[in-house]
């Protein structure tokens, strides 16, 4: 049985095809997600073990979420200052 | 029987079965038969080196070409993921409709995406669709595959075995569409009804579906619009060949080299992505088809198989769709198509109704290709994505769908074609 489990696998289209086409939709459909590619800091290297765990860790995951949640905000917030300084340089201009 | 004629039968059978086992790539096979179908045939004078290049339908490999090309542009502007989308947002969360408009996009797309490419694209949409929703995936999945393989089978340019009988029989996409159209429709409404009948139970409760935009689907705006245009005018053009003069590879060449041009696609890219497995497929098993009509064997099996039929073009046409059918459920539908070709091409001139037993051979070649997970190449990879995806799948229960669907499709093509060529 096996075998045949092992042929279905194998006739099936290339995995990277398959996944990158799951994307697309996710990303249409469900929650939009981003994948970052971070190396290993210089001077890091006797660290090598642990950086690499922290791709499963948690806490570290929610740091970042935290981080992400952040940023947004704080580009929501500069995005509302950006255009009230806008308004007002426009209503000048038309008191002018 | 010659010794000729058994080696030749010996290399067909044998490619057959390697194609079938997977031992090697089909491709591979194909033109491994082919090498030994030249050695052969020119070594005992059937043919000479001249007469094998002839066996290649060139016509036939522009035609894949230039609809492949074309079909490739339009896939990189996100048109066919538009689709999918569109499918899913008009359900509302509703599993019947979402269960109808997965199975008729599913349908639609591979009127002219090839199997494979569309399987991939609705499984991806199923598989995301049914996960957000929580509905088992199992009924969606084996259901689209199942249109798929239905799908292809309603235009001239739907699958390659429609191709391949198509350009033999000389038939044109007008033609095409007044043999089969209302029976392709009426077929997709059958099918679709019969397997919303045994997954009823399982498709699931109605969900709140998320808000989305379906155009986010497009992945470059330029290539989608004029990917648009540019497949409509394919349509037009093949609609209108006689009217130009000229034949349908030259229509399919010409608008995808108009594709390569407007899209502005690094065209290697392009040539990268075509299904070359099919193509090389194609080519070496028309040496191995070419090398056994010179022996006038399949002259021959074309005289005895319609000798059945005693002159009555009711019993050839259902002698054409049931064997083609049966055939094609273990066999690749192209290896069908192109060894029933030359067979019924040997009757033209019998007095039978031609027109209606070409129309069988389209319609068995095809609908045989969703009997059993080993039938055809869509069916094989909806297995291993739900296997992928680790869903648990039964085989008993995936064969009992395709025999069921087949046999109900078989049945009503026999009826319709009777009805359609006033064949009683």
């Amino acid at each position: 049985m096996w075998k045949v489990k092992k042929w279905f696998e194998e006739k099936t289209a290339s995995k990277k095809e398959y996944e990158q086409e799951k994307r697309e939709f996710i990303m249409a459909i469900g929650k939009p997600f981003i994948t970052l590619k971070i190396e290993l800091p210089n001077g890091f290297d006797d660290q090598r073990y642990a950086f690499l765990k922290l791709e499963d860790d948690c806490e570290f995951i929610d740091e970042i979420k935290e981080h992400v949640k952040k940023n947004l905000l704080h580009k929501k917030q500069m995005n509302k200052l950006t255009h009230s300084k806008k308004m007002e340089k426009d209503k000048a201009k038309q008191s002018k | 029987m010659d010794t000729i004629v058994i080696i030749l039968l010996l290399i067909y059978v044998l490619i057959i079965l390697i194609s079938v086992l997977g031992l090697t790539s089909m491709s591979v096979a194909a033109l491994i038969g082919a090498v030994l179908t030249a050695w052969f045939g020119i070594q005992y004078g059937i043919f000479d080196y001249e007469g094998a290049l002839g066996f290649v339908d060139f016509q036939l490999l522009a035609l894949l070409i230039g609809t492949m090309i074309v079909v490739e542009v339009a896939k990189r502007g996100g048109l066919f993921n538009v689709f999918a989308l569109y499918a899913i947002k008009i359900s509302g969360g509703h599993p019947g409709r979402l269960f109808v408009s997965i199975c008729v996009v599913s349908a639609l797309v591979s009127m002219f995406l090839s199997d494979p490419t569309a399987m991939l694209l609705v499984a991806a949409a199923t598989v995301t669709i049914t996960k957000l929703l929580k509905y088992d995936p199992t009924p969606y999945f084996l259901s689209a595959a199942i249109m798929i393989n239905l799908g292809g089978t309603s235009t001239l340019i739907g699958s390659v075995s429609n191709m391949i009988i198509g350009l033999e029989a000389e038939i044109t996409f007008l033609e095409f569409l007044s043999f089969l159209g209302i029976g392709e429709i009426m077929l997709w409404a059958i099918t679709i009804l019969a397997l919303y009948v045994i997954f009823r139970s399982r498709l699931g409760k109605k969900k709140k579906l998320p808000e989305y935009d379906p155009m986010e689907g497009v992945k470059d705006p330029k290539i989608f619009s004029r990917s648009i245009i540019i497949l409509v005018l394919l349509v037009i053009l093949f609609i209108s060949v006689d009217l130009i003069g000229v034949g349908p590879e030259a229509v399919a060449l010409g608008v995808g080299i108009l594709a390569l041009l407007v899209s502005r696609v690094d065209p290697a890219e392009i040539f990268r992505e075509l299904d070359w497995e099919t193509i090389f497929f194609i080519a070496g098993f028309m040496f191995i088809v070419g090398g056994l009509e010179q022996t006038q064997f399949l002259g021959d099996l074309s005289t005895q198989l319609f000798d059945f039929a005693a002159g009555s073009s009711l019993i050839a046409t259902q002698l054409t769709l049931w064997v083609s059918g049966g055939a094609s459920a273990f066999v690749s539908n192209i290896a069908v198509a192109l060894t029933f070709t030359p067979i019924v091409s040997a009757q033209t001139l019998s007095g039978l109704n031609i027109d209606a037993i070409w129309s069988a051979l389209i319609l068995g070649t095809n609908l045989g290709g969703a009997t059993t997970p080993f039938s055809g190449a869509v069916m094989m990879m909806a297995v291993g994505t739900l296997k992928r995806e680790k869903i648990e799948i039964h085989f008993s229960d995936f064969v009992k769908v395709g025999i069921i669907t087949t046999l109900i499709q078989l049945s009503f093509s026999s009826i319709y074609l009777i009805l359609r060529f006033g064949l009683m």
